[in-house]
């Protein structure tokens, strides 16, 4: 059977070519979902071989006349025989590719839900690609078959949850960890390719009922119509907030300190080096909200700090602090305001010198500052930060304060110096 | 009553421009145990009535029935005692001889093991055994029949019904295939479809002439030859010929 299934010969170059795609579109980051998520961006060609390998089964058949001839077996077991090898060839460029993404990207478990809708997909286009078989002459359906997937997986209310997150950039890395992929996504996913599956065995014959065609195209635009309707209410990312209790929470000196496993293994700096900023924080004893978390700022209370870490080095992780601690004010966002972010940068820059972040780190984020600060009204940072620095802990808290709530109704101040 | 049974069976075709044309009507006919030739004209509804009793087609009225089983209310029971063997055999392509009988018997019920080992019986009762490895798409028009007859012969059925099974075959296969015929249709229902009235010989025992839709005439092959005028050459050509033009 190996020598007569193109599945079968496909699965090796399918394989080695996803891999290689997967391999240039991740990074090592230590993401799980991130990871998965970029092994099944690869769905898109992936299941073009599928489809192409059924419909080439299908066409076998059709040639030999077994389709229309009267056999035992039902036409739906016929179906799952036939299609079984195309299916696998999905499954295992699928698994591989997720493995490989998840070594790759040291990312340990993979995001099993992914994994799973990405499966009904490989088994929703054999199907069809087996119909496209059936039908129509090979010259037709097999090229079809190739490229069909692509066309649909960019078709965004067809949610196929793996693309739109490759598309949308929704990973659960760096810079989205306290996000969940949001169930409806999943489900609208999940309808759109067992609506799919349905479909195409009522037109294939596998599945009888009276007015077969009719109620294949009702099943069908029901789906999509239902399908859709979860695309729509889930947005362009979709998205939840993280489940909280996932989260490892210690105390330090008072205040919560409260991150994803993913960045509190023992081999990471987060913890340590936020440690470290909370301590030397309260030494000096400047105004620190109570609790600082990586959960998105959507789900935290106003005295929560949100934590939005994506780098794992000391100076990194303060730089992330300080952007926390200086956040951009909501009347920023309102159009036709004309806010300079000079005073949110020299805000930043403070924190992360108060933090004992490194020189190079200041020069490398705020060196156009520090070169020209007449330029923009202000003087000179790093004598502002020294002065800053050697001032009384009221006036230093002073000045902190009085700069924050100017930042906060978006003005900027005409005296930076410690009142 | 027992046996492979035709009941009152109506089939029409539509014809574009022409509506409706009745092929058989109101047809009831049983197949006895033993080999029949279905005898009739190109056209005459041999392929039809065959079709109708593999269940490929349903009939407008009427039933087929094994025995006790329907082949409308039990079909799959039906399908898995009667083996069919069309007109025109097509190879699935790529599939060895062996894979293309194998896979027959898969079809009609058999278990994966059963099947294989089926297929190599089935291969040697055809004499393909030599080339059960090759590729059946690359046999001859002859050879590719065999392979057919084979997928037939698979499944050990209760009733075959093979549609011109001969046709194409050199003469060396058509001796093969007529001994073939007394062996399988020592204790099953055997109906064998040709135009050819050549082609009877003594390896049939029975006759059945299908003409204007209904069976003409269906009784033992002596009976059947004993119809033709006094002194003829071709004894069914003759009686066949009288049959169809009404001549006595």
């Amino acid at each position: 059977m190996l020598r007569i299934l193109p599945a079968v010969w496909l699965t090796l170059p399918t394989l080695i070519l996803s891999i290689l795609y997967v391999t240039k579109a991740i990074y090592p980051n230590n993401y799980g979902v991130a990871a998965t998520a970029g092994a099944t961006s690869s769905m898109a060609f992936l299941v073009g071989f599928v489809a192409m390998t059924a419909a080439w089964e299908a066409a076998r058949l059709r040639r030999g006349g077994i389709w229309e001839a009267p056999h035992t077996r039902s036409r739906l077991d016929i179906t799952i025989i036939a299609v079984t090898p195309s299916i696998l060839l999905g499954a295992v460029v699928l698994l591989g590719t997720v493995v490989d993404a998840s070594v790759y990207g040291q990312a340990g478990m993979p995001e099993i839900r992914i994994v799973a809708v990405g499966f009904v997909a490989i088994c929703s286009w054999s199907l069809v690609g087996f119909l496209a078989g059936l039908r129509l002459p090979m010259s037709v359906s097999l090229p079809s078959m190739l490229l069909a997937p692509f066309l649909w997986f960019a078709f965004v209310p067809a949610l196929p949850v793996e693309w739109l997150r490759h598309l949308s950039g929704m990973y659960r890395d760096c810079c989205r960890i306290g996000a969940d992929i949001a169930p409806a996504a999943l489900l609208a996913g999940l309808i759109m390719n067992v609506t799919i599956i349905v479909a195409a065995l009522y037109a294939i014959g596998a599945l009888r009922m009276r007015w077969s065609r009719i109620a294949a195209t009702a099943m069908f635009v029901t789906g999509v119509m239902v399908s859709s309707a979860f695309a729509w209410n889930v947005g362009p990312i979709p998205e939840i907030a993280r489940d909280p209790s996932a989260l490892r929470c210690t105390e330090v000196g008072g205040t919560g300190l409260c991150l994803w496993p993913e960045h509190d293994s023992p081999t990471q700096l987060f913890r340590p080096t936020l440690t470290a900023v909370i301590v030397e924080l309260a030494r000096q004893d400047l105004p620190i909200p109570g609790r600082w978390s990586e959960e998105l700022a959507s789900a935290t209370s106003v005295d929560t700090l949100t934590l939005d870490l994506w780098k794992s080095d000391p100076d990194s992780i303060r730089w992330s602090i300080a952007q926390g601690l200086a956040p951009w004010p909501a009347c920023s966002k309102i159009p036709n305001t004309s806010f300079s972010d000079i005073p949110i940068d020299v805000l930043r820059g403070w924190w992360f010198t108060a933090m004992g972040g490194s020189e190079a780190m200041l020069q490398e984020n705020l060196g156009w500052l520090i070169a020209e600060p007449s330029a923009f009204g202000v003087p000179p940072i790093k004598e502002l930060y020294g002065t800053v620095g050697a001032a009384s802990v009221a006036s230093r808290v002073a000045w902190l304060e009085r700069l924050t709530s100017l930042v906060a109704e978006c003005q900027s101040p005409d005296d930076y110096s410690v009142q | 009553m027992h046996g492979f049974l035709y009941q009152d069976i109506t089939f029409s075709r539509r014809r574009k421009g022409q509506g409706e044309l009745a092929v058989l009507e109101r047809l009831t006919w049983h197949a006895p145990t033993g080999v029949t030739a279905l005898l009739g004209i190109n056209g005459a509804g041999k392929s039809t009535l065959l079709s109708i009793g593999a269940t490929a087609l349903m009939p407008k009225s009427g039933k087929v029935s094994l025995n006790e089983l329907d082949s409308r209310d039990q079909q799959t029971q039906f399908r898995a005692r009667v083996a069919w063997m069309p007109q025109q055999y097509r190879a699935v392509p790529r599939l060895t001889v062996r894979e293309q009988v194998a896979y027959s018997g898969w079809l009609k019920g058999m278990s994966r093991d059963d099947s294989w080992r089926g297929a190599t019986e089935a291969l040697v009762r055809v004499a393909l055994q030599d080339l059960a490895d090759r590729p059946a798409s690359e046999l001859s028009g002859g050879q590719q029949r065999r392979v057919g007859l084979a997928g037939a012969l698979v499944h050990d059925a209760e009733v075959l019904l093979l549609d011109e099974p001969t046709s194409g075959l050199d003469p060396e296969q058509r001796a093969m295939f007529r001994e073939l015929l007394v062996n399988i249709g020592a204790d099953r229902t055997v109906v064998v479809s040709t135009h050819d009235t050549g082609e009877i010989t003594t390896a049939y025992q029975h006759v059945a002439v299908l003409h204007a839709g209904n069976i003409a005439f269906d009784g033992a092959l002596q009976d059947f030859a004993a119809r033709a005028p006094a002194g003829s050459e071709r004894p069914i050509e003759s009686a066949f010929l009288a049959l169809i033009t009404g001549e006595k």
